[in-house]
């Protein structure tokens, strides 16, 4: 027993080292962390920090072939010397924890009232109409509405932040004094994910257990943690108060760490002379009719109007509406963004434009070609002068081919004369503008990190000179130091060479650090449309309001005025209804 | 539920059709004349002309086609060249040895490689997984017919524990049929076995890897429990396609085995009537045999749905 | 601070910390991973001496299978007749060794129709939903009927010869081929960089050549190697029917059926061939099976210790493996 200490969960130089067939890998490194009694401390750092493994090993949940090195103390005892009887106790009793994926964190083949009861059950509450009380009463602290009648429902019958809540009731079913919260909301769409963290706070209030939140999005940590804690390749970087943290913080790393983070509000660093740099008038127009600005510039590059795209899932069904009456124009060398939550239609409209879907009515004009009705020999003509950035770079990749051969694609397509030599000379070129050594073009996609996979998809989307390039969430999938190299690579091309570009995303502020207009869709429909300053800091229409008010600042302070003026009886269950 | 019945069953026409008509037209591939192999070399050519006519052989195939086709679905699948009775006949005295024997391989079959599989999962790369693994690559590979006269060699004339060939009817002389099916049972059920054995490792392993194992574990959740209530349910899924897809190897090695074992069923039927040319029973038993085979896969599907809800609830 | 023994508890998570930590694998030679995997060269070793033995020993010892010597038959083994003679007096060596070619060569030629088939097929059917409907259908069909059935159905349809043999069981193998690499195909043709090259213009030739088929050439050499193993004991079942390479011919199904009858006068002519044709299968397997792990990226990392022929190829070229058995 430690004895002087009487915080729930203390980390004393764990130490984690797992052995791969390529040699032992040092994953955490004698790292010390407490958890105090009602905080909630967020490890915060990049993919491969060893953060979640950290707050894993608080539960004993380690990968195979991991050696353990240091003690984890939870409620006095060391988790990682627990027989596995003690262990099972700890699990669930003393410590839950709550996963990133609420739709792989729940059995899709059992009932959740099954699942919720099996945590009782091996707790040894073995009275059937016991575990059935508190498992109502649990999903309806979580705010599960009619949960007597949901219980013998089965995990997809829930959206997704429904899933997220019973992921929580879950953890709290037993009262364990702390919560492991691996990334909870990092899976979920800026609305809901601002339900869940409410919900995370009240975990900590009403039920008294301190949290520790695993995360990268600093809006999520200023907006909840009490202590941050950052790791970076293993180690413990910097331990502090949230509000210390974000103002001054002591080390680089988390300097650096933090001036990467996209600031919703923080505008656009311009350069000196925007106006007359920018090819064509629409970095400094603010109206929404950029095209009149440059009244000699042909055709637009997009124009959409009253577009409405419909899926067909399968054959006699009724067809979905994905997009419905879309009007929107995207001027030559103008950067329109396009955010809007998961499914509102927003990557639809992206995949309309290179002629992947099907326009059902309306016009849809692409550097002056209609789209309907293209043959296809004309279509594949097209596609020459639009380039595509993908938002997964390891997907977007055959790993059958070297990246020199990936950018060289396009050009082989298009029977780009000049021979290989030229085309390898061309590669080289595209390889070097974004910024990647030159001896890459050997390697195989899947020897390159998420941010190098990424340049060279815009190497390769850029191969053909374009005179559009449609990019879909070409960052989420990327950690914020990685993305911020990447957003300055797009835009310094971008101003160079002149392209048109539509810039699919769902987060406010890396649309904010580039684009001229900024669309917001809701539903399938375009809700506003308007210059991004505007949008972004005056919206029109509530849907935007509410978006830009889920979006939690990265700044403890700002974030704590934005709460209080928020409404504080909001109903939780507003954007989720009763599925 | 019904209407996915009905949905299902449409989507076998399809199938039914390509079957019906391949099986067909194996009589038509046939180099040289059907009659003229039934009747032999000394018969006139009056007697294959008459024999032609009455077998229908003279009208146009398409007719032949719809009246063979219209005559099995009123259950008349023509009439024997050689066993005085009619198709019909021939496969309902067969069936049952048949249906029992394979009833009895699969039992063999899931009744050794559902626990194993699922153990040699939970101990991946242990000593049980290894053996286990070895166990069902030879299962894999020795060949029904080879296993089929191994058994026979040690048990029926070394060991002369149970008889080597013959059938008994267990339901008319339980002890005793048991006694007739069992070393064929087992011989045929080996191959299915070994593969089950797979197919279940495979599954396990995958459900063992899910978050939600995980996620229960973080619960205190045992670990036995772990892998018999949360995982099995998962697992048995791909288990359930692998088993009824493997009902058509049954059917097939049951040819072999009953030819060893000289079990009077559809395999002995089938390989005699090839032997002798007698093309409806031949026609008769392959569809027979394709229809059960589409029927319990058709079963199985249904079953998914019960197993899993996504099936039942989702987009019907 | 004595490192803990290992984690009793595993979870399988995937940690991206591992992923990101740990040393980049020097990219193996495709030869390496190879001599890596045991099975895989055990197989590929049995293989090519059963082909190689089969080929080159009847010229050389003037072996005929089909020399009948009345007076010495069902003899046991003798330094004459090293597996003795079969029940028509020939030499069983001879007609086992004889028998291999017959075997192998069905199983191979079969396999490697059957691929190629069942790749242009499954290819095809991706890129035109009509085609894809009517060649599933018709798969659906042919796998629908038990394979042993149709093929003995077909060969005594066709005729009693080893080319019908061979016609037929390709017949009954492509369906499954052409149904698995369709999925694949399928499952390729929704992947990002399919998306990225249609984006880019590309034509359907250009997406089936250099997309597609890369993707679906693994499964298609696995399914192929199996497909192989498949075929042999199909074929000696077939023959052991009598239904299969006709009478004097030799191969391991036709020596098992004149086996059968002599079974207890002559127990070593099932004896040595089932044993013949069961090493050859499971060489098979292994092969099949080292090649799915080869090509299975979740399994790669799985190749830990390196195995005997990893180690031998270090002893004749020490530097080029001398990190690979360190490790």
């Amino acid at each position: 027993m430690t004895g002087e200490s009487t915080a729930p969960l203390r980390f004393e130089e764990l130490t984690l080292d797992i052995d791969t067939p390529q040699g032992t890998v040092h994953a955490v490194r004698g790292v010390t962390l407490e958890l105090q009694r009602g905080e909630i401390l967020a490890i915060v750092g990049e993919s491969g920090s060893g953060k979640t493994l950290t707050a894993r090993a608080a539960l004993g949940l380690l990968p195979p072939r991991t050696r353990t090195g240091g003690r984890v103390l939870l409620g006095g005892a060391d988790v990682l010397q627990a027989a596995p009887e003690a262990l099972r106790s700890i699990r669930g009793g003393e410590a839950a924890m709550i996963f990133q994926e609420p739709s792989t964190a729940l059995n899709p083949v059992f009932p959740i009232g099954w699942q919720l009861e099996e945590g009782l059950r091996a707790h040894g509450v073995t009275e059937p109409a016991e575990r059935r009380r508190r498992t109502v009463e649990m999903l309806r602290a979580v705010g599960i509405p009619d949960p007597e009648r949901r219980l013998g429902d089965y995990p997809h019958q829930f959206s997704g932040g429904q899933k997220q809540r019973i992921v929580i009731a879950m953890a709290l079913a037993l009262r364990p004094s702390v919560i492991i919260a691996d990334e909870p909301t990092t899976a979920l769409d800026v609305t809901v994910q601002a339900e869940i963290l409410d919900l995370l706070r009240e975990c900590r209030d009403d039920f008294g257990a301190s949290i520790v939140l695993i995360t990268h999005n600093m809006g999520v940590v200023a907006d909840i943690a009490d202590r941050v804690a950052v790791m970076y390749r293993g180690e413990l970087v910097e331990v502090a108060p949230v509000d210390e943290l974000f103002r001054s913080p002591r080390e680089a790393y988390t300097r650096q760490l933090l001036a990467a983070v996209p600031r919703l509000g923080g505008g656009r660093e311009e350069p000196d002379a925007s106006p007359a740099s920018a090819p064509t008038g629409a970095s400094d127009s603010t109206t929404s009719t950029a095209v009149s600005a440059a009244p000699a510039a042909p055709a637009p590059a997009v124009l959409l109007d009253g577009v409405d795209i419909e899926y067909r899932s399968g054959f006699g069904t009724k067809p979905v509406r994905a997009v419905r009456g879309v009007s929107l124009q995207i001027a030559r060398g103008e950067v329109v963004g396009l955010v809007g939550e998961s499914g509102s239609g927003k990557s639809t409209i992206g995949r309309a434009i290179g002629g992947l879907e099907t326009v059902a009515a309306g016009r849809l004009e692409v550097l002056g070609a209609e789209l309907r009705g293209l043959p296809r020999r004309r279509l594949r003509e097209l596609r020459r002068r639009i380039g595509f950035v993908f938002q997964d770079p390891a997907a977007s990749f055959n790993s059958f081919m070297t990246i020199e051969d990936c950018v060289i694609e396009p050009m082989r397509i298009h029977r780009v004369p000049g021979g290989r030599s030229a085309h390898r000379a061309r590669a080289a070129e595209l390889l070097d503008a974004v910024e990647l050594p030159g001896s890459y073009a050997r390697r195989y996609p899947f020897e390159l990190s998420g941010g190098q996979r990424q340049r060279v998809g815009l190497a390769r989307a850029l191969a053909l000179d374009p005179e559009l390039v449609i990019a879909d969430e070409p960052t989420s999938a990327l950690d914020v130091s990685v993305q911020a190299r990447v957003l300055d690579i797009f835009t310094s091309l971008q101003r160079e060479l002149g392209f048109a570009a539509l810039f699919i995303s769902h987060d406010l502020a890396v649309v904010e650090l580039l684009a001229d207009r900024v669309g917001v869709l809701q539903g399938g429909e375009l809700v506003e449309l308007g210059a991004t300053e505007q949008v972004l800091h005056a919206p029109q229409h509530p849907y935007t309001q509410q978006l830009i008010a889920a979006v939690p600042v990265p700044d403890p302070e700002v974030q704590r005025l934005r709460r209080r003026a928020e409404d504080p009886g909001h109903p939780l269950l507003d954007a989720e209804a009763i599925a | 539920m019904l209407r996915f019945i009905f949905r299902r069953l449409l989507s076998l026409l399809p199938v039914l059709f390509v079957v019906s008509v391949v099986i067909f037209s194996l009589i038509h591939l046939t180099p040289g004349d059907p009659a003229r192999a039934i009747l032999g070399q000394n018969a006139t050519n009056e007697q294959v002309a008459a024999l032609r006519e009455s077998m229908g052989l003279d009208r146009p195939l398409v007719e032949q086609y719809l009246g063979w086709v219209g005559g099995v679905l009123t259950g008349d699948f023509g009439d024997s060249y050689f066993l005085r009775k009619s198709v019909t006949e021939a496969i309902g005295d067969n069936a049952v040895p048949t249906i029992q024997l394979a009833v009895i391989a699969i039992i063999v079959a899931i009744v050794l490689s559902v626990p194993f599989g699922t153990l040699a999962a939970r101990f991946r790369g242990g000593r049980l997984d290894r053996s286990v693994m070895g166990f069902t690559l030879i299962g894999m590979t020795v060949p029904s017919f080879v296993l089929a006269l191994a058994l026979m060699v040690v048990f029926g004339l070394m060991l002369r524990w149970l008889p080597i060939s013959g059938y008994v009817n267990p339901f008319e002389d339980f002890a005793g049929g048991i006694r007739t099916l069992i070393m064929p049972g087992i011989a045929l059920g080996a191959i299915t076995a070994a593969l089950i054995t797979r197919t279940t490792r495979a599954a396990v392993l995958d459900v063992l890897n899910a978050d939600y194992i995980d996620a229960a574990r973080s619960r205190g959740v045992a670990e036995g429990r772990l892998l018999f209530s949360h995982t099995l349910k998962n697992a048995s899924l791909p288990v359930l396609t692998i088993i009824g897809l493997s009902l058509g190897g049954l059917v097939t090695g049951a040819a072999v085995t009953e030819t060893i074992f000289n079990i009077p069923g559809l395999g002995q039927l089938l390989v005699t009537s090839i032997a002798r040319r007698d093309y409806p029973v031949i026609q008769g038993v392959i569809l027979f045999v394709t229809l059960i085979y589409l029927l319990t896969n058709l079963l199985i599907d249904l079953l998914y749905g019960i197993v899993d809800p996504r099936v039942r609830v989702g987009k019907a | 601070m004595a490192p803990n023994s290992p984690a009793t508890t595993n979870t399988a998570a995937p940690s991206t910390t591992v992923l990101a930590m740990q040393p980049v694998a020097a990219r193996d030679s495709l030869w390496r991973r190879m001599l890596g995997n045991t099975g895989l060269m055990t197989g590929i070793v049995v293989v090519l001496v059963i082909f190689v033995v089969s080929y080159v020993l009847p010229p050389l010892l003037h072996l005929d299978p089909y020399a009948v010597d009345p007076a010495n038959r069902l003899a046991p083994p003798s330094a004459a007749h090293p597996f003795g003679t079969d029940n028509f007096g020939r030499d069983l060596f001879a007609r086992i060794v004889s028998g291999a070619s017959t075997s192998l060569l069905v199983g191979f030629v079969v396999a490697l129709v059957s691929g190629v088939l069942g790749a242009i097929i499954g290819i095809a059917a991706v890129f035109n939903s009509v085609l894809d409907q009517v060649l599933m259908r018709i798969c659906d069909g042919l796998m629908a009927i038990p394979a042993i059935l149709l093929a003995v159905a077909l060969t005594a349809a066709l005729g009693p010869s080893v080319t019908n043999l061979v016609i037929a069981l390709t017949i009954v193998y492509t369906p499954g081929i052409a149904r698995l690499v369709r999925s694949r195909a399928l499952a390729v043709t929704s992947e990002t960089f399919v998306t990225a090259s249609t984006m880019q213009g590309a034509g359907m030739l250009h997406l089936m050549w250099r997309h597609i088929l890369p993707n679906t050439l693994s499964v298609l050499v696995v399914q192929s190697t199996f497909t192989f193993a498949e075929s042999v004991i199909t074929e000696a079942a077939m023959s052991f029917l009598g239904a299969g390479v006709p009478a004097p011919q030799a191969s391991w199904g036709n020596i098992l059926y004149d086996g059968k009858s002599v079974l207890m006068q002559a127990p070593q002519m099932i004896l040595i061939t089932s044993g013949f044709l069961i090493v050859t299968v499971l060489a098979l397997n292994l092969i099949g099976d080292g090649l799915r792990d080869l090509v299975d990226q979740r399994s790669r990392s799985l190749v830990g210790k390196p195995g005997v022929f990893a180690r031998m190829a270090a002893v004749v070229t020490p530097g080029r493996f001398r990190q690979e058995v360190k490790r």
